[in-house]
């Protein structure tokens, strides 16, 4: 073991300065800013104490629907592309660790997400700004647990990928994404006298699973605390981020496995 | 030059599935040979031979099914062994969106060059494939043989003792399949050993050392070139003019062939029956134009080779 920082970080700036260029990537940003802003327009439309509501709810769900989007079709196909453009033929021979690549990637798509949420949530406060409403630091907490989101859904993006065709990974992972949201829902509903699991008994191995072994996204997601101005503290904010980490440690250990075992045909 | 040898290749197989039925394709079916320092090493083989197969197990981008590689004692894949070896893809593609100097910046930052000897390394290796006139334009901009020059820059990025070249001369016009030889020799005066595959038989026949020749995954031959092209049967080529009707039958008794081109005539005849046919023909007073042994070129002795492959093979 020979691990080695400054290949990572090579490899991880070469990854965003390929992603930045990325259409989708430029695309969604733009789609995300252009919302964010349209949030001043759609405040208007509601009753006057709504207005901050409306902004705050439309900054976070498209800074973390962007970001997601993001994350899944950028962490898909940058080993996809890696691989069709045959470009990996001159990367991998070169004295690298297979999973150096692997993690540079990882940490390229992170910067990537990272700047995405700069620049968006940068948007988000300038709106509120102009709504008078003044910054507090559950915005910030709000942003930071959205990029612990993303850090988990851009790391099972490359695991898929590290095996499995774009498209199919961007679907498992994108189901991975909307089934992690609803962990939370789904033990509730393995706990319920009535529901799902009564009606259809059979499905109670898999909603276990699911339970518990997906990440559950829900913890990521503190809109209505925002909202209804609930205090959220930093220990439950690292609390979360540790559990991100943990996720990300063994998807991407997961990813580097898979990946030292492959054939580049 | 040492004999010591720095590539060992040794039972080497590869077998893939392709499809759903999972069929059977052997591109790699038993492969011994070894590359020792300061050659020039020839990879030859018709299209599908299993070149490039054999050339990524070498690099460890795909894993053998059977046998072994050695490269520098070690397995391949190991930092240590990569840090001595340049590589250039078959048909190489780059990250088009950098410029040159840009993409040998990240190689050479995997490679752990210090910067102010990376500026420098950078400048001199592109004045070396002749691409200092297109450094400022993206990889996207080159053709073909730009990617070829580009791909040769990056694998000499490590300053590597050895360099391994998938079909260096494919996709270069004649000028530049020259350039590309000459720095092949090149590499060798510097005290580098070179492995390099073609199909093309000519391009081999003069610049490598030693050769390795295979089809469909086997060997046919792997030892010095020169070698390989004697023990093609020597032929002569006789040209002569105003040879009289009359001794037709006489040559045609000891010659292979007898083809005329207006008032000359081309004869073919194996070394010993040379002799015999220009006797007879200035004893006629046929005017002997010409007398020019003719060995067997590489293809041809390739494609004898390839009907009869067992006859050939040498350790
Ligand atoms: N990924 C693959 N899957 C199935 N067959 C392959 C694969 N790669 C190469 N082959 C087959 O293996 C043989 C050798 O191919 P290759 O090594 O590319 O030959 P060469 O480089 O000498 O032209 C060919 O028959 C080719 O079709
Ligand atoms: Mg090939």
């Amino acid at each position: 073991m020979s691990f080695s920082i400054n290949r990572v970080m090579a490899i991880a700036t070469n990854t965003f300065k390929e992603s930045i260029r990325n259409r989708v990537f430029i695309g969604l940003m733009f789609g995300a800013l252009v919302m964010i802003f349209a949030s001043l327009i759609m405040s208007e439309m509601v009753v006057f104490d709504q207005r901050k509501r409306v902004i705050q709810d439309f900054g976070l769900f498209f800074i973390s629907f962007a970001g997601v989007l993001i994350a899944i079709t950028i962490g898909v196909l940058l080993v996809y592309n890696e691989l069709k453009r045959k470009t990996i033929y001159s990367l991998l021979p070169k004295p690298i660790h297979r999973y150096e690549f692997i993690v540079g990637r990882y940490v390229g798509i992170f910067i990537i997400l990272f700047v995405m949420a700069l620049i968006l949530s940068g948007a988000w406060f300038v709106v509120m700004l102009l709504r008078g409403v003044p910054l507090q630091p559950i915005f910030i907490k709000a942003v930071i647990l959205i990029l612990g989101e993303l850090a988990i859904v851009s790391a099972v993006a490359i695991l898929f990928s590290s095996f499995s065709s774009p498209v199919l990974s961007g679907i498992f992972t994108f189901g991975i994404y909307v089934l992690g949201r609803q962990v939370q829902f789904i033990e509730e509903l393995l706990h319920a006298q009535k529901g799902l699991f009564v009606s259809l008994p059979s499905l109670k191995p898999i909603g276990q699973a699911v339970a518990s072994v997906f990440p559950d996204l829900s913890l990521f997601d503190i809109t209505m605390e925002v909202l209804l101005e609930v205090h959220v503290g930093w220990g439950y904010v690292f609390g979360a981020l540790a559990y991100a980490l943990a996720y990300v440690v063994v998807f991407i250990i997961a990813a580097a496995v898979i990946f030292q075992r492959r054939d580049f045909v | 030059m040492s004999d010591q040898t720095i590539l060992t290749v040794a039972g080497l197989k590869k077998t893939f599935k392709v499809g759903f039925q999972r069929k059977v394709v052997n591109a790699v079916q038993g492969l011994d040979f070894s590359v020792n320092a300061g050659e020039i090493y020839g990879f030859l083989g018709p299209n599908g031979a299993g070149k490039t197969t054999t050339i990524k197990m070498v690099m460890d981008l795909i894993r053998p099914s059977a046998g072994s590689v050695k490269v520098f004692g070690d397995s391949p894949g190991t930092l240590a062994s990569r840090r001595r070896i340049g590589y250039l893809p078959e048909h190489p593609y780059f990250y088009d969106y950098l410029k040159p100097t840009e993409l040998l910046e990240f190689f050479g930052r995997l490679h752990g060059i210090k910067k102010i000897t990376r500026r420098k390394r950078i400048h001199e290796l592109l004045e070396q494939v002749g691409l200092t006139h297109a450094k400022d334009r993206t990889l996207r901009r080159y053709s073909k043989g730009m990617l070829q020059r580009f791909g040769l820059a990056q694998a000499l990025i490590g300053d590597p003792d050895l360099v391994i070249l998938d079909e260096p001369l494919s996709g270069l016009d004649p000028i530049g399949r020259k350039e590309m030889k000459d720095i092949v020799s090149g590499l060798k005066a510097e005290g580098k050993t070179v492995f390099f595959s073609s199909h093309i038989l000519a391009d081999i026949e003069l610049l490598c050392d030693k050769i390795a020749m295979i089809d469909e995954g086997r060997l046919l031959y792997a030892g010095p070139t020169r070698d390989f092209v004697v023990k093609g049967q020597l032929e002569v080529e006789i040209i002569a003019s105003n040879v009289p009707e009359g001794i037709f039958t006489a040559l045609e008794a000891h010659a292979d062939s007898i083809n005329s081109f207006g008032s000359r005539q081309k004869i073919l005849c194996n070394r010993d029956s040379a002799q015999q046919l220009v006797k007879l023909l200035v004893e006629s007073s046929a005017m002997v134009e010409s007398v020019v042994p003719r060995s067997e070129t590489l293809e041809e002795v390739f494609v004898r080779t390839a009907q009869h492959p067992q006859a050939e093979v040498s350790k």
